[in-house]
Formats: structure tokens, C-alpha cells, sequence
């Protein structure tokens, strides 16, 4: 956000990515600096780097995952293809463009052709909100992101309430019975895991007090928000599966009972684009999940300052790729859910759960429990050259402000925090050791608290998963192939 | 191209949007195209709040307006047995009633535009200072938030208690409808 | 000003319903097109398809919907307070007074009435599939 000065040249990485930044991406800049700066074509080239990024992901989370299940299931996945079969899904992309495109005469012709752009759309729109790293750039810190909205995640959620419309688009459009029941199944799955996904996100909000990713990055420099919000992680996991229709919530891609799903009409090209679209979902959420809980691209930044854009991104790819495996993890290891199951784990027990996680967070960051307080290098990067700044470190109502704000006068050029995101206990410790006597009462009670609420939560978890594994004995699996009871005794 | 011919082009391609999205609404013959057309004049206004610079009003649009109200319309769509087919039946009986409720509301809409103050009429600040200040670097989010917990608390309660309401009225009319 | 932010998001819409356009564009170009009637059916697994399926479906879709549009509108009542909370909690001295732990108090109401709601919801069946 910074105006950009000249660029020094401290080694090699720095001056590649000088020289890239220079080309290509000056995405984050303030308009004025940026039309000061930067012609037109610029902008245009970064875009189109920006859209060359996102066909890559795309085509290689298909190939990663295929390639991830095939290890799982002890066998090669594609591999002939390219080197390790990179170019696997370039070519299935070329074969299904040759495809021909059958649509039934049954089908209602507007509908059936808005459908793929109303699927695939939202799923690249999710990409402007999703910080990838971070940058010294002529001295100055930026943020590799094409727009830092100020309702980032908001946007995130509105952008698949759109991919929803899409796929009912779709299952009407198709008038084919597998296809409209899959699409209902979806936008009920998707309606009830949005209330608590939801709610997930919202102690986050209350943990960064901002909806912008980029501050919610920010405020994880001290701690990742998977270690103090472990209940709000594996709840919005399990939603993020929900929505994209991951195992073991495929319900309305059952093939047994839906064929293909709400695209079952679809071939060619436009099959592709609904199949591309649900990738880049999965990519999505995983990037969302990266950024809301662990911690965004922070991480140990062992290159320097010079380098912090390749680990930043490294980092930020790295551990969107876990949770990408983790995904396929899930899918090669879980059968799915029953609908009924599904509808009743959503509402029954998803959304008191995240209510409670609520409540526990909001406690905790209103006794100021240090784990919720953000970093100071996420309230001075917030509060640059801003009037709040002045009024927050005369601020004495709360100890954990002033300890924060006590070590860093904001006068003069702030300075950026860029913490490794491993849980920093000199902090936490100074900031133990500010609390009155009644408040360290507290702070232990509420930790344990927080602890047994955890484990509750996981014991739950725990059996549902088994609950869902178990098979039928074999006997009564005997007796309901041969026709009953009396069959087996005989 | 100042910013100012920017905002220009994005109000009138959203009103467009907005008048073509509504007429669609009532002049398709396809109720599910019906429904298309009344999401694209919802994301037009969600676009007029983005131009107002109220962000989370827009988001909230989408989320709520595209992403909970029409899925509900669209399975009301396909709850009632004969509305699915292709074109259903229009008549033009009440065309006289509609054009008298539809230029009444014209009417009122004109008198109340001519009659509101906008902040321009104001020679004093319609709010204040640091708070203008504000709203240009904080999130509008979080200044809703403010004034919602803040100043207006008790209202917040009560939508709470509304919102109660239409979740028991919806439940137990829904299930009338399932029990017929 | 924010909404030039969203010049971003118009671009991507442009550019996405342009790539999917020119893949269907391609597609459409170099794909065969040989016709058959028995191809242009809708797909029932291998069946003469019956009917249409725009028929009437089950009425619980619509409960569900419901109930989720109530808890949707209720959920996103609280990104504004979640994104003020820690200003409501310690405030801004001269811009915006703190309110303390009212703050917490307020959303505790509102949460325990939504949860009122829910537990009517489920003590009528509106969670019941079957």
C-alpha cells in the first residue's frame, strides 16, 4: 500500500524479484502510485500472470490430487503423460474440447448454457481476496494480493452463494431427474454447513477485529489461529468440505445413486468447466483455510528480508497443498455420510458447537486472554499513519494494549512485525506477567475451559467419524442377502 | 477517464442492469428465468452499494438476497405442482389495477426523493468530523458494528427477537404445508 | 476510495466469463457434431426417459431453506459486531468510548434467543430428514 521509493539491490533474490515486480505485479499499490507508476500494459500483464497463475493451480490440484489418491490406494495415478504425468490434465482438457456437445432436447437451453459461467466464475472471483505472500519492495512492505477488500471474507461468501445459484442453474436447466435432485441435495448441504462455517469464520473476525485477509494474516504473527481456535478449525474444515462436495460429503455426487450429479447432462467442454470449477474450489477453501487459521503465508522466513516474497509464497503454497492432501486424505479414507446424518450432524451438533466456540472466543479476547490479542505487528500494520494509533497507546484500560503499544511508540515510520508465526512465549509471558492476580485466576480457569470443551468436541468428533466407519456384522449382512432371519438360522 | 466518468458508467450500467433485471421479473415467461432476472437486478443494487462505498451493505446483499432468499424461492418454485412448465399463462386481466398501484408508488417515490434532504442539503455536517475521518480508514464493518452495539443496542435485541419470531412462524407454517 | 478496489472483481468477472466463453468458443469450433435422436434424449440410465423432472419435490428443501435464511440474516448480523468487538471492548479514546463488557452481554442475548429459536426448530422435527 506503500508508495514505492527505489529499489536496492541487497542480492540476488531481491533484484529477481524487483525486476518481477517491476514487470508484473503491482497489484496492491494505491491507485495514485500505481497510474504514477505503472502504465496500463503493466496492469494487463500482471493480469494476465495473475489468470496464468490461476489455470496452473487449477490444472495441477486435478493432476495432485489424482496422483495423491493413486498413492493412497497403492497404485501409480497418472503418470505417462508429461514428466510424473504433468500434463495429464492438459490433455484430458484437449480431448474433452474435441468432445461433442450433447445437450437433450428436454433441456431448457438458456439455463443449461448460463449454468457453466455461473459455476466457474465465482470460483476464479475467490482469488482476488486471497493474500499468496508478501514483499519488500524498495524498502516498503506489501502484500502479493490482487485486492486487500475491506470485507474480505464477506466477499468470499458472497462469491460462493453465487456458485450455489449455478448449480441449481445447472440441475434445472438439465430437466433430468438425477441432475435437479443432486442440485437440491447441494444447496441444502451447502445452506446447512453455511451457518456454521459461518460462525467458524466469525471467531476469526473477533480474533483480527477486521474482515480484510490480509489483516487476519496479520493478526496470526504471534500464534496461528489453529492453536487457540482449534474448534472453530476443524468446524470450518468440515464445512469446507460440505461445500465442495469433498467426501465424505458427495452426496450430490453420489454415483451409485445420482450418476454424475447436478452435471450429468453435460459433455465436452462444458463437463470440463464444472469439473474445473470444483478443483479450484478445493484450491479455494484450502487457501481459505491457510489464511484464516494457519497463519497465511507466515512461517519461518529463512531467506531473509530479501527473500521474504519466495518463502512467503512457499509457505503460503506449502500449506495450502497440506491442506489440498489432507482433503484427498479424507476422500480415500472415509465412506460418505447419509443424508439424513448429514442434515442432523449440520444442525444438531455443527451449529451449537460454533455458537459455544463464539461465546468461548468472545470471552477470552474480552479478558484479554493473550492468545486472542493479535500481534502488535498486526495493529501497527492496521493503524499506520492513522489517528487511532494516538488514541489506542494512551489507551489504558487494557494491560495487553499497553504492553503491545509501550514497545512501539508509533512515531515515524512504522515498523513492520514480520513475525514467523511459531507461537512467541516472550510475549505471551510479558503479558502473563501484567495481569493482576484476579485476572491469572481467570486466565487458568478459562484455559482449562477452552481445554475440555476441545476435547469434548474431538470425543464427539471422534465417534461420529467411527459411527460412520463401522460396518454392518457380518451375519446380519449374511441374513439381509439371503432374504431375512429365518433364511440365516436354516 | 477521471474517476468521476468511472462512477458515471459503473451507476448507469447498474441501473440498466437493475431496470432490465426487474422488468425481466415480471415479463418473462418462464418463472425460473423469472427468478434469473430478479438475481441479476439484486446484484445491480448490490453494485449501487458498492458505489456508495457501503461494502458490507453489498455483501450482505449477495449473501442474504442471492445466496438464502432466492435458493428458498427457487425450492417454492418447485414445490408447486404446475408452475414448472415451460410457459405458464399469462393474462393481462389486472392490467388497470397495475398500472394505478404502479404509478401511485411512482408518485410517492418521486414525492419522497424531492422531499428528502440529501447530505448536500446539510450546510452543517451531516455527521461528525471524526467520524467521516474514520469511515475513510476503518471498514464500514466495523463502524456498523459500533454503532450497533453502541448506540443502537436495543433495536439489535429486538431484530434478534423478529428474527425468533420468523424462524417459529416459518417452521410451523412450513409444517402445515407438509402435513396437507 | 474502496469501490475502485472492486475494479479488480469486475475485471476478474470479465475475464472469467471470457475464458469460459472462448473455451466454449473453441470447443464449439473444432468439436463434431453428428446428430442422432436417440442422443438428444435425457439420460435415465439407459431407460425411455419418463415425463419431465420439473415436478413437485419435497416440501422439507423449503424448511430447511427457511430456516436457514433466519440464521443466515443472524449470522451476518454479527461480522459487524465481531469485526468492532475489541474497539466495543477497550475503544478508542475521544473517537469511539468503550462500552466494555456489554459488548460480550449484548451478543450472549442475541445468541441465547437465536438458540431459543433453534431448539423450537428442532423440538418441531424441522431437523428430521426423514
Amino acid at each position: 500500500m506503500k508508495a514505492l521509493g527505489a529499489a536496492p539491490h541487497n542480492g540476488i533474490l531481491d533484484w529477481l524479484f524487483n525486476w518481477f515486480y517491476n514487470l508484473f505485479l503491482n497489484w496492491n499499490m494505491s491507485e495514485a502510485s500505481a497510474a504514477a507508476w505503472a502504465s496500463g500494459m503493466n496492469q494487463l500483464i500482471a493480469f494476465l500472470i495473475i489468470v496464468i497463475f490461476i489455470v496452473v493451480t487449477v490444472l495441477f490440484v486435478v493432476l495432485f490430487e489424482r496422483r495423491v489418491l493413486g498413492f493412497f490406494q497403492i497404485r501409480h495415478g497418472p503418470n505417462r503423460v508429461g514428466p510424473q504425468g504433468l500434463f495429464q490434465t492438459v490433455a484430458d482438457a484437449l480431448k474433452l474440447l474435441q468432445k461433442e456437445d450433447i445437450m437433450p432436447l428436454a433441456a431448457e437451453p438458456i439455463t443449461y448454457n448460463i449454468a457453466p459461467f455461473a459455476v466457474f466464475v465465482p470460483s476464479i472471483l475467490a482469488f482476488v481476496v486471497i493474500p499468496m505472500g508478501a514483499a519488500y519492495v524498495g524498502g516498503s512492505y506489501n502484500v502479493l494480493i490482487v485486492r486487500d477488500l475491506n470485507i474480505g471474507i464477506l466477499y468470499l461468501l458472497a462469491v460462493s452463494s453465487v456458485a450455489l445459484i449455478g448449480f441449481l442453474m445447472a440441475g434445472w436447466g438439465s430437466n433430468n431427474k438425477y441432475a435437479l435432485i443432486s442440485a437440491f441435495r447441494n444447496a441444502a448441504q451447502i445452506i446447512s454447513y453455511e451457518v456454521p462455517m459461518i460462525l467458524a469464520i466469525l471467531g476469526v473476525v473477533l480474533v483480527a477485529g477486521s474482515t480484510s485477509m490480509v489483516d487476519i494474516v496479520h493478526s496470526q504473527s504471534v500464534v496461528w489461529n489453529i492453536v487457540p481456535q482449534f474448534v472453530g478449525f476443524l468446524i470450518y474444515l468440515i464445512c469446507g468440505l460440505a461445500e465442495t462436495n469433498r467426501c465424505p460429503f458427495d452426496l450430490p455426487e453420489a454415483e451409485s445413486e445420482l450418476v454424475a450429479g447436478f452435471h450429468t447432462e453435460y459433455s465436452g467442454m462444458k463437463f470440463a468447466l464444472f469439473f474445473l470449477a470444483e478443483y479450484t474450489n478445493v484450491f479455494v477453501i484450502s487457501a481459505i483455510i491457510t489464511t484464516l487459521f494457519l497463519g497465511g503465508w507466515k512461517g519461518p522466513m529463512f531467506l531473509g528480508a530479501g527473500g521474504l516474497w519466495l518463502t512467503s509464497i512457499f509457505w503460503f503454497l506449502a500449506k495450502t497443498y497440506i491442506m489440498v492432501t489432507i482433503f484427498v486424505w479424507l476422500r480415500a479414507t472415509l465412506p460418505r455420510f447419509r443424508v439424513d446424518h448429514l442434515m442432523g450432524f449440520a444442525w444438531k451438533f455443527l451449529v451449537p458447537v460454533a455458537v459455544v466456540n463464539i461465546l468461548v472466543i468472545g470471552l477470552g479476547v474480552a479478558f484479554s486472554h493473550p492468545l486472542y490479542m493479535g500481534s502488535p505487528g498486526n495493529i501497527n500494520e492496521r493503524l499506520t499513519a492513522d489517528a487511532r494509533v494516538v488514541a489506542l497507546t494512551q489507551l489504558s484500560s487494557s494491560s495487553i494494549y499497553n504492553i503491545m503499544f509501550d514497545s512501539e511508540k508509533v512515531e515515524g515510520p512504522v515498523r513492520i512485525i514480520e513475525g514467523n508465526g511459531t507461537v512467541d512465549f516472550g510475549w505471551i509471558n510479558t503479558a502473563y506477567g501484567a495481569m493482576s492476580d484476579d485476572m491469572k485466576t481467570f486466565f487458568w480457569a478459562y484455559n482449562v475451559f477452552a481445554f475440555l470443551f476441545l476435547i469434548l468436541i474431538l470425543f464427539t468428533v471422534w465417534k461420529v467419524i467411527r459411527g460412520v466407519k463401522r460396518a454392518p456384522k457380518l451375519e446380519v449382512m449374511w441374513s439381509a442377502v439371503s432374504g431375512g432371519e429365518a433364511d440365516a438360522k436354516a | 477517464m477521471s474517476p468521476a466518468d468511472l462512477i458515471a458508467i459503473y451507476f448507469y450500467f447498474f441501473a440498466a442492469l437493475a431496470i432490465l433485471g426487474a422488468l425481466g421479473v415480471v415479463v418473462l415467461r418462464n418463472i425460473f428465468h423469472s427468478v434469473l432476472s430478479m438475481i441479476v437486478c439484486l446484484f445491480a443494487v448490490a453494485g449501487f452499494f458498492v458505489l456508495l462505498n457501503a461494502e458490507f451493505l453489498a455483501a450482505v446483499q449477495v449473501i442474504i438476497y442471492v445466496g438464502a432468499i432466492m435458493v428458498l424461492i427457487i425450492f417454492a418454485i418447485l414445490l408447486s405442482t404446475r408452475i414448472m412448465r415451460r410457459d405458464i399463462v399469462q393474462t393481462n386481466a389486472y392490467v388497470l389495477p397495475g398500472i394505478i398501484v404502479s404509478l401511485a408508488f411512482l408518485v410517492t417515490t418521486f414525492f419522497v426523493i424531492i422531499s428528502t434532504r440529501f447530505v448536500e442539503d446539510y450546510h452543517v455536517p451531516f455527521y461528525p468530523a471524526w467520524l467521516a475521518e474514520a469511515s475513510e480508514k476503518l471498514d464500514n464493518t466495523m463502524i456498523v458494528g459500533w454503532s450497533l452495539m453502541a448506540t443502537y443496542s436495543l433495536p439489535f435485541e429486538i431484530a434478534s427477537i423478529l428474527l425468533l419470531m420468523a424462524l417459529i412462524g416459518g417452521v410451523v407454517l412450513a409444517h402445515r404445508k407438509e402435513d396437507d | 476510495m474502496p469501490y475502485q478496489d472492486y475494479n479488480w472483481v469486475a475485471l476478474f468477472i470479465l475475464a472469467g466469463i471470457a475464458f469460459t466463453g472462448v473455451a466454449l468458443l473453441v470447443a464449439w469450433l473444432i468439436r463434431p457434431s453428428r446428430i442422432a435422436f436417440s442422443k438428444l434424449t435425457t439420460y435415465e440410465c439407459g431407460e425411455e426417459p419418463q415425463y419431465t423432472a420439473w415436478i413437485r419435490y419435497n416440501p422439507r428443501f423449503y424448511v430447511i431453506a427457511i430456516i436457514f435464511l433466519v440464521f443466515d440474516v443472524d449470522v451476518v448480523f454479527m461480522f459487524p459486531w465481531a469485526s468492532a468487538y475489541k474497539i466495543l471492548l477497550f475503544g478508542i479514546p475521544y473517537h469511539f468510548e468503550a462500552i466494555g463488557l456489554p459488548a460480550f452481554g449484548e451478543m450472549f442475548i442475541f445468541l441465547v434467543i437465536l438458540l431459543l429459536g433453534w431448539l423450537f426448530a428442532w423440538k418441531k422435527g424441522a431437523f428430521e430428514w426423514v
